[in-house]
């Protein structure tokens, strides 16, 4: 252990010596337009040789393609000087994408005895970069903006804060650095969402959503058809951590799953990561899907309106005052307005809408510090009422008519929903070290209340009963959370930090009061009933993972994550080992490969496929233990063709302690005896990922397939005798093309076509017979072989949207059409075990034969939305 | 307009397209189902035999079976006859073989082309160290105030292993001659008969029975059907393992009689009773439990839900299916007073 120290001490210190006579340059990259902070924007420093020695050259626009390819790798920097530096707010004039020839041969020349430095914005749009003090060319890069140099003599610590201008064109990224995720980011498994691909991508009923986006990324197999469930390489729907600007979210869907609960209005960007995952996460074994909101416009009052097929949002935001208070605020609503004559047209006693509202306020102090406070709150509500009154005349014994009167009424109101408050304080400390301090709370409710009312009034009879009945469930989470990045010299990127949240089960209330009065007599009695009282767990973790580069071709990521659950008195430690290596080679080729460890305290009680409110969160007691998975990953990476991206990653991940229902001990949505109905077991998945992107031009789009295998085993025999059985969600094959073709200015067009093997599903292939434990009886039943011993068949379709632009006096406005399913697959949406009638042709006898029912109600749906944007 | 506009809408959505599956036909039309529960120490078996076929089952009608104890041929039998209670299903072969706790015993059915085979190991018994029994008043499930007996079985479990059992409890009678007048042909205490029956006792006393839950069931509903009222009394030593623990099982005094079977004259005797319970605790493989377990959830209320999937029984039959229990009991019995 010694021995360990002084090596890791001596390290420290080498590193830290060769940092000096080097200059930092940090701050904020924005949004010109908005004034938004840019998540992953880059900075690049081109250094020859000989400037690496103590100076710098500059570099010239035409070396950003060669720079793209991870060859250029990233080496972030910091100085380990800390002179105070001076502030410059600059805006840089802009530099057109695509420059000349002339400068991008001169570059090219230079490439032969020169190296890139480069660093990107974390989350909250900071950077900094240590490189060399001298007359330098910084150069600052984001997605669909156009680059900024800047040329700069620099002495010392300088901050520079730049606005980068939106591009005439979609172009990638031409910075590279310590990316999160994406192809040049050490990470594997790890991709970026940019805003516009969850906004054009063609959907049910033409809503944009987050998670169906998710979907079609290699390795996540979507549950049912049409909604938002997602399947990380063989985990389940529970095991994805869903946070909301660092918050965890625990119930993301509207509409049984049809959407999730992210407006993408009020989205910034969305970083999914399936495989290795950094250290800073934990909680959920199979996938991490980080969300975060837009700050608010600095620049002026902005936003859209837009009302479509299913519902209608609102997007405002702006400064406040000056332009260091910006507020934003989304808000999404179901048309209760159209959906109300569509239920009132049919006759149904029930409806349903529901909303989503986003708020977030963000202040800066100064360059060194920011202020953030985050709202989000969303509801479902499913009402039904039903009133039955009928009069009629009757006879008594004397044949004197009297009157009955009697009425029957039922009313429901089940509402369930999130709400989120949180605030962030950003603080720099100085060149070398950024802090994120957090506090949250976050709830999720459900309440259903049943009234029922028997009246009957009579000569002869009398009495009111009426009967009311309430069931609330919820989770509630405070939480306060701090992560640290330090850069103590340009070869590290140290990240750590530590969290603590209490979490608050309440599984089951149930609460009922009848009140009867039968002629004059009138009974009340009241019943709680608490079926698994009040739970609390608390977590605490902390983590460090430092993102080290050797030279230009080799990165390494080690981290460590420990967290430890307090439940019951009793308390679970599990040390969660990262790492990640990547090897550049050069002309735009990668290989990496991780190893991760992620342990969850969680598991939701679900009732099936879709997903329902009564669904409930449980946390992990001494008897169920915490899941864990354990995923490896080796990939190979080509970016050397410009506006392309290739990859090929397999993986092989290593479940422990899952949970499923024991046979047949499914769709009791209670917590009372959820231990007693589930059983732990082991989930094995392996699979080749395959994805392509195209990044640039007219033509963007992404080709996607997984081949994959996930299995279950429960060695105790209480599901499927203890043999091995296929994952529910064990697709086979999963192909995805999706494509976003630019016609002209004005439209855009937006396909999709998928194809995946079906489903498994347990159905029985012949009869048998069971005896009674006694002896005594006997029972004819259906031959089940085995649990999921039926592949459904494959499913495919083809959605396709339109966006039609046009430029406003004071904005834009956006028509959207678009056709899901639109040549009609008769996908297997629903599908349950039936019979089937069969006639015989020679004997005209029928008789019925097993059958499995499939329904499609997802055909030709078309969808419409109109925007307008100021 | 509008109205057009929301029909054409809803029209829209609401298509919907339903086509059948037909399901693959897997294995020979006819697979043969062998299912038994034989107990070590009773010299008399039965095993029921039946066609499982794609869409049906029928009573296999005419097989061989072949019993061996520790590889030694015991019983070798063609006889298939009726079960002792009629069924439609199954016909049965009655057979001889004495075997105890520790014993291989293997089965061969041939019917047909068909062939399936049995091998199991007896398990060894738990040992019922003592029983205790004392009175209380109650309310019985019927909500009326009686007398129950409460009987304390102290169970010692099987060492070293995970044990899986079945409680069973019942109640004998012996009747013998009482009140014989002079003149008649019986003598005083001259034994007239035996009965026998088994008990439902109330295993609400016992939580390692009976689990408090109505999951799935109406609210008022009774315990009849309810998968967790554990009709048949099945339960592990996960609680007990390798130690003794204390069942306790309560029963109605008003069960605690058999009527006398014949007729009788108070002129030449009263019939009294002599009776006592037994209790029998059966010590089964895993398999059997999670078997049982699954047919009483399969008959329970809980497990006719439409939602829920079809359960895969497990199986010890090859080249068939089915489930041949092989279980090794553990008895007492406690005398009780005249009556």
């Amino acid at each position: 252990m010694r021995k360990f120290t002084l090596a890791a001490l001596t390290a420290f210190f080498a590193v830290s010596l060769s940092a000096q006579n080097k200059c930092t340059v940090s701050g904020y990259i924005r949004d010109a337009a908005t004034g938004e902070t840019l998540i992953g924007a880059g900075v690049m420093v081109m250094m020859t040789d000989a400037a690496s020695g103590g100076k710098t050259s500059g570099i010239s626009s035409g070396t950003k393609a060669s720079a793209a390819t991870p060859a250029a790798n990233a080496i972030g920097a910091m100085s380990a000087a800390s002179a105070s530096g001076t502030k410059s707010e600059e805006k840089a004039s802009a530099t057109a994408p695509g420059s000349n020839a002339t400068a991008a041969t001169k570059a090219k020349s230079s490439m032969a005895n020169s190296k890139i430095i480069g660093a990107v914005t974390n989350e909250f749009g900071y950077y900094t970069i240590t490189i060399p003090c001298g007359n330098i060319d910084l150069t600052y890069s984001y997605v669909g903006c156009a680059d900024v140099k800047q040329n700069i003599d620099l002495q010392r610590d300088t901050v520079i804060n730049i606005s980068l201008l939106q591009a005439a064109s979609l172009k990638a990224s031409t910075i590279v650095g310590r990316k999160d995720a994406g192809i040049q980011s050490t990470y594997m498994g790890a991709m970026e969402i940019p805003q516009e691909m969850i906004k054009n991508m063609p959907v049910v009923l033409g809503e944009p959503d987050v998670i169906k986006t998710i979907q079609l990324m290699p390795g996540v197999q979507g549950g049912m058809e049409g909604f938002s469930g997602i399947y990380v390489r063989g985990g389940g729907a529970d095991e994805n951590l869903m946070m909301l600007d660092g918050t965890p979210l625990y119930n993301v869907s509207h509409l049984l799953g049809l959407l999730s609960v992210f407006t993408p209005e009020a989205v910034k960007k969305v970083t999914f990561y399936k495989g290795s995952f950094p250290a800073r996460y934990g909680g959920r074994v199979s996938s991490i899907v980080d969300v975060r909101t837009n700050d608010g416009n600095a620049k002026g009052f902005h936003g859209s309106v837009s009302a479509g097929l299913l519902s209608e949002k609102l997007h405002f935001e702006g400064p406040i005052a000056s332009e260091n208070t910006t507020w934003s605020f989304s808000a999404r609503g179901m048309h209760t307005f159209l959906f109300d004559r569509l239920i009132k047209a049919f006759g149904s006693p029930a409806n349903y809408d529901f909303y989503d509202i986003n708020a977030k306020v963000t202040h800066r102090f100064s360059d060194s510090d920011k202020l953030f406070a985050g709202f989000y709150t969303g509801r479902d509500y499913f009402r039904y009422s039903d009133s039955d009154k009928s009069s009629s005349r009757y006879y008594g014994p004397d044949y004197e008519p009297y009157t009955k009167y009697e009425e029957e009424n039922t009313k429901m109101n089940l509402k369930w929903g999130n709400t989120l408050a949180s605030v962030r304080w950003n603080h720099v400390f100085n060149s070398k070290l950024f802090a994120n301090t957090s506090v949250s709370w976050n709830t999720y409710k459900m309440n259903m209340v049943t009234n029922t009312r028997e009246l009957l009034k009579s000569e002869t009879e009398n009495y009111d009963k009426q009967y009311r009945y309430s069931y609330t469930s919820g989770i509630r989470d405070l939480g306060a959370r701090i992560d640290f990045d330090y850069i103590p010299a340009p070869t590290h990127l140290i990240k750590f930090g530590g969290e603590f949240v209490n979490h608050l089960y309440r599984p089951e209330v149930e609460r009922s009061r009848s009140i009867n009065s039968i002629g004059g007599n009138k009974e009340t009695s009241d019943k709680v009933n608490d079926a698994s009282p009040n739970l609390y767990g608390n977590e605490l973790s902390a983590y460090i993972e430092d993102d080290m580069t050797f030279g230009e071709h080799f990165s390494f990521n080690p981290g460590l994550h420990l967290s430890l659950f307090l439940v019951n008195g009793r308390t679970y430690f599990c040390p969660e080992p990262r790492a990640a290596i990547k090897v550049s080679f050069g002309k735009g080729w990668a290989v990496k490969t991780a190893y991760s460890r992620m342990s969850q305290y969680v598991h939701q009680l679900t009732s099936g496929n879709l997903s329902l409110p009564t669904d409930l969160w449980v946390p992990i007691t001494k008897n169920i233990k915490p899941v864990t998975s354990d995923i490896v990953s080796l990939g190979t990476y080509y970016s050397g063709l410009k506006g392309w991206e290739f990859s090929v990653e397999g993986y092989w991940k290593q479940m422990n302690n899952v949970l499923e229902y024991k046979d047949g001990k499914m769709s009791f949505s209670s917590a009372a005896d959820w231990e007693e109905n589930v059983e732990m077991g082991q989930g094995q998945s392996y699979g080749v990922e395959l994805y392509v992107q195209k990044t640039l031009g007219r033509t963007t789009g992404t080709v996607s397939y997984t081949l994959s295998k996930t299995d279950r085993i429960f060695r105790d025999g209480t599901i499927n005798n203890g043999k091995r059985f296929p994952f529910v969600y064990d697709r086979r094959h999963n192909f995805c093309v999706s494509l976003n073709q630019k016609l002209g200015k004005r439209v855009d067009l937006s396909a999709i076509w998928t194809i995946a093997s079906g489903n498994w599903m347990t159905v029985s292939t012949r009869s048998t017979l069971t005896l009674s434990p006694d002896g005594k009886g006997m029972s004819m039943v259906d031959y089940i072989s085995s649990r999921n011993n039926y592949r459904l068949p494959p499913s495919h379709r083809l959605d396709f949207s339109v966006n039609i632009h046009k430029k406003k006096r004071h904005g834009e406005r956006i028509w959207n059409f678009g056709m899901y399913n639109a040549y009609g697959a008769k996908n297997p949406n629903w599908v349950t075990l039936d019979s089937r009638e069969v006639k015989n042709p020679d004997t005209g006898k029928t008789t019925y034969i097993p059958a499995l029912s499939k329904k499609t109600f997802l055909l030709f749906l078309p969808s419409f939305s109109y925007t307008y944007k100021f | 307009m509008k109205k057009s506009i929301l029909i054409i809408i809803a029209a829209m959505m609401s298509v919907a397209c339903e086509e059948y599956i037909d399901l693959r036909r897997e294995g020979p039309e006819k697979m043969l189902v062998v299912n038994g529960n034989l107990v070590a120490g009773d010299t008399l078996h039965t095993v029921y035999l039946t066609w499982g076929m794609y869409d049906d089952v029928k009573p296999v009608e005419a097989a061989h079976l072949d019993c061996y104890v520790n590889g030694k041929l015991v019983t070798s039998t063609d006889k298939v006859t009726e079960p002792d209670r009629f069924s439609y299903y199954a016909n049965a072969i009655r057979f001889k073989a004495p075997f105890n706790a520790g014993d291989e015993v293997r089965i061969k059915v041939d019917a047909g082309d068909a062939h399936a085979e049995v091998t199991g190991v007896a398990p060894k018994a738990p040992v019922v160290n003592a029983v205790d029994t004392s009175s209380f008043m109650a309310k019985n499930k019927g909500g009326e105030l009686t007398g129950f007996y409460m009987t304390k079985v102290h169970l010692q479990d099987v060492a070293g292993e995970r044990n899986f059992y079945r409680m069973v409890m019942s109640y004998e009678s012996e009747y013998r001659a009482s009140e014989v007048p002079s003149g008649s042909p019986y003598k005083e205490g001259q034994f007239l008969c035996r009965a026998s029956r088994d008990i439902v006792f109330d295993n609400k006393y016992e939580s390692l029975l009976y689990r408090n839950l109505k999951t799935g069931m109406e609210d008022n509903s009774s315990d009849v059907d309810n998968y967790y009222a554990n009709e048949y009394n099945l339960f592990t030593d996960n609680t007990f393992a390798d130690k003794e623990y204390t069942l306790k099982l309560a029963v109605e005094k008003t069960l605690l009689h058999n009527y006398y079977p014949n007729s009788w004259s108070r002129d030449e005797y009263v019939p009294a009773e002599y009776g006592k319970i037994c209790f029998r605790v059966l010590s089964m493989s895993r398999s059997t439990y999670t078997y049982m377990n699954d047919y009483a959830f399969d008959n329970s209320e809980q497990g006719s839900w439409n939602f829920i999937d079809e359960i895969p029984y497990p199986s010890n039959v090859s080249g068939g299916t089915g489930m041949v229990s092989i279980m090794t009991p553990a008895d007492f019995c406690i005398d009780l007073k005249k009556r």
